[in-house]
């Protein structure tokens, strides 16, 4: 596998699959750049400072059981895991990863986002309270 | 990274969902 149409991507939070309501995911992995510059330095330096990752999911709402809003709202306030693959129904492997990481539920939009025309969504962003953890073996 | 945690079976419960017996590790591996 190498290049991959984008729509597979495999999305739990706390263990539930939300998969079929993710209309797009991003997880940024960055860590703090904490700045090191000495006297005699003629650059800024920096060294690698705490993880502080952030992961970016924009749902469809259901509000029906066990699915996106009960979902989140039991999770709102708390550390929660959310573990993600590339291509669902794939194996695990160094060419389909699988992503694992806690998230604080710290923001929701429950009634969702939209106009009479549209289908409600909401656009979250989650602050990851642990590092990302890449696996090439397991399962989703 | 071990899971469930203990806030993740709390989730599950709230939703009344089963609750897994085993938890998974995902062992960090070195990125390229």
């Amino acid at each position: 596998m190498a290049i991959y149409l984008d729509n597979l991507v495999g999305l739990k939070i706390a263990t539930v699959d939300l998969s079929s309501y993710v209309t797009a995911i991003t997880l940024t992995q960055t860590f703090d750049e904490v700045e090191t510059t000495v006297m005699g330095n003629s650059a800024h330096n920096f060294a690698k400072g705490l993880e502080a990752s952030t992961l970016q999911v924009d749902f469809l709402n259901d509000w029906a059981a066990a699915k996106v809003g009960a979902t989140l709202q039991a999770a709102y306030g708390t550390s929660v895991t959310a573990v993600m693959i590339p291509v669902t129904g794939t194996i695990v492997s160094a060419t389909n990863p699988l992503y694992t990481v806690s998230i604080l539920v710290n923001n929701l939009t429950p009634v969702g986002t939209g106009g009479p025309g549209d289908y409600a969504t909401s656009s979250m962003t989650f602050t990851c309270t642990s590092t990302v953890a890449y696996a090439t073996s397991g399962s989703f | 990274m071990t899971y469930p945690t203990e806030a993740d079976l709390a989730v599950l419960k709230k939703l009344g969902l089963p609750v897994p017996t085993e938890t998974k590790t995902q062992k960090n591996e070195e990125q390229e």
